[in-house]
């Protein structure tokens, strides 16, 4: 009988799983486990199941929200990043001019321009844009240099196959260019994802940021509760939410990234 | 009788990288009849390759021309498969730009893949191919479209000896078949040797020498006039 290796597979490459069923089932429980400790080590006990009942809808409803929001943004994040990827590829000349600019903007602290883009947003009437932008340029970046980086491996013949056998523009960036960044994207939109995650956290709690007398509420999300919980002290909100936060992270990667990067592998160039 | 129009032919072609870089290739002049089998030989870096890429447009002559009459595909060094299609896929590739029914070019994509003995590994990845495989794919790939001109970019430089003998054999019966003329580089003298009926000595940018190959075929790489031809062949060249 043939037997299958299972593998883990990481941004950072694959390795040999130790185990299957019990480490699958390790990244889930090990980080709640971990969020229970550290609420019994910081507060003497551990969250009540009936706090947790009676919070459920209204955390799933936030979590569902931020789930929104980050994938919104994130989708905005490949529209825009990888365009602008390519287009720093195009030629020698645009690519010495864009990724210094490239690089500056992804090293800008955004946060600290947050207050200025809340303002404008509060202008316009759609705070959730103020959100979205943020977690979108939180992203951008890492998508923008996956496609870059992902160009420069792509073996010359490869590239040469485009004119030899008579591809359009369009077959060749559907056929060629973009599946051989399909392995580079989805560890670009692994790291995009985590830093949309952090910056999540601040852009759903606008009062933090917001000029005073603006009137700016925050936004309801997994974010904002999270903050919001941590300031109050509502300490079994915060570990609800934190365990939430944690087994939702952890089901994306098992059910999401997992097979994503599994499937990378076929498109990788030796 | 009017003499047969060249496949493809070069006229006082000069090439550079880039306009202040020097000239890698000065004033190249030569042509390719039909039905035959030129290699292009010279030592590393000596802008052989480029001679193929100008040939089929992936660089263009800084002045001079590049003339071509014929459909034309060529081989890569590395196979240069695409890895997320199948063997069966790639060699569709091939079919690109032609008004050709899928079914159609999976029929004939198959029965390249049997011309070559490896269409049992029509549906296998790339990554599951040795490299003698994934060349063979490369050259069903090249030749399910019937170019009448190949060109070859040192096919047999990745393989073990016994592979490219393998594969040079294929290519001879295929050049038998169906007439090709083919246009190969090779940084081995014995390949060139084996298969062509000229070879093309580079060397500081020009054609330094022209060598007609009459020995007999099928040619054997330890024939003591294979050998000698060689031997010849390497004192053209520079550092030899």
């Amino acid at each position: 009988m043939k037997r299958h290796r299972i593998n883990y597979y990481s941004h950072r490459g694959r390795r040999a799983h130790p185990s299957s069923v019990i480490f699958h089932l390790g990244t889930l429980i090990l980080p709640i486990g971990l969020v229970f400790l550290a609420g019994f080590a910081a507060f003497g006990f551990v969250i009540a199941p009936a706090d947790i009942a009676a919070d459920a809808t209204r955390l799933a409803g936030a979590l569902g929200l931020s789930l929104l929001r980050l994938f919104g943004a994130y989708v905005l994040a490949l529209i825009i990043g990888i365009p602008l990827g390519l287009l720093a590829e195009s030629n020698k000349h645009v690519e010495s001019a864009l990724l210094p600019v490239f690089d500056v903007l992804e090293s800008m602290p955004v946060l600290a321009f947050f207050p200025v883009i809340i303002l404008f947003f509060l202008r316009s009437g759609w705070l959730e844009g103020a959100a979205l932008f943020i977690i979108f340029f939180s992203m951008v970046w890492n998508i923008a240099f996956s496609t870059v980086g992902g160009l420069k491996v792509i073996p010359q013949d490869v590239k040469a196959i485009g004119k030899v056998f008579g591809f359009t523009p369009l077959g060749r960036l559907f056929k060629i260019t973009l599946p051989a960044l399909f392995p580079p994207l989805v560890t670009g939109s692994i790291l995009s994802l985590a830093d949309g995650w952090n910056v999540l956290i601040v852009a759903e709690a606008l009062h933090a940021y917001a000029p005073v007398n603006s009137g700016t509420g925050d936004l309801f999300g997994i974010g904002s509760i999270l903050v919001n919980a941590s300031t109050t002290g509502n300490t079994t909100e915060l570990l609800t939410a934190m365990g939430l936060l944690v087994v939702v992270i952890a089901v994306i990667n098992l059910f999401v990234w997992q097979p994503l990067l599994a499937k990378a592998e076929q498109f990788k160039f030796e | 009788m009017t003499p047969e129009k060249p496949i493809l032919e070069f006229n006082n072609v000069k090439f550079s990288y880039e306009p202040n870089l020097p000239e890698v290739i000065h004033n190249l002049t030569f042509s390719l009849p039909a039905g035959s089998i030129t290699v292009i030989v010279g030592a590393s870096g000596s802008g052989k390759s480029t001679v193929l890429r100008l040939a089929i447009g992936l660089d263009t002559a800084t002045s001079g021309t590049v003339t071509r009459t014929a459909r034309t595909r060529m081989i890569f060094q590395s196979g240069a498969l695409l890895p997320w299609a199948t063997a069966v896929e790639n060699v569709c590739v091939g079919f690109t730009g032609e008004h050709i029914a899928e079914p159609e070019q999976k029929k004939r994509a198959l029965a390249a893949l049997k011309e070559l003995g490896i269409d049992h590994l029509a549906n296998a990845y790339p990554r599951a191919l040795s490299g003698g495989q994934r060349q063979r794919v490369g050259i069903a790939r090249a030749l399910v479209s019937e170019p009448e001109l190949l060109l070859l970019d040192e096919p047999f430089s990745a393989l073990d000896v016994q592979t490219a003998d393998t594969l040079s054999q294929e290519l001879l019966n295929i050049h038998a078949k169906r007439t090709k003329t083919m246009f190969m580089v090779s940084h081995s003298i014995e390949d060139a040797v084996v298969l062509a009926d000229t070879i093309l000595v580079f060397r500081d940018g020009v054609i330094a020498h022209t060598v007609e190959v009459e020995l007999p075929r099928p040619r054997k790489r330890d024939d003591v006039h294979v050998l000698a031809l060689v031997t010849k062949i390497k004192a053209l060249l520079p550092g030899e």
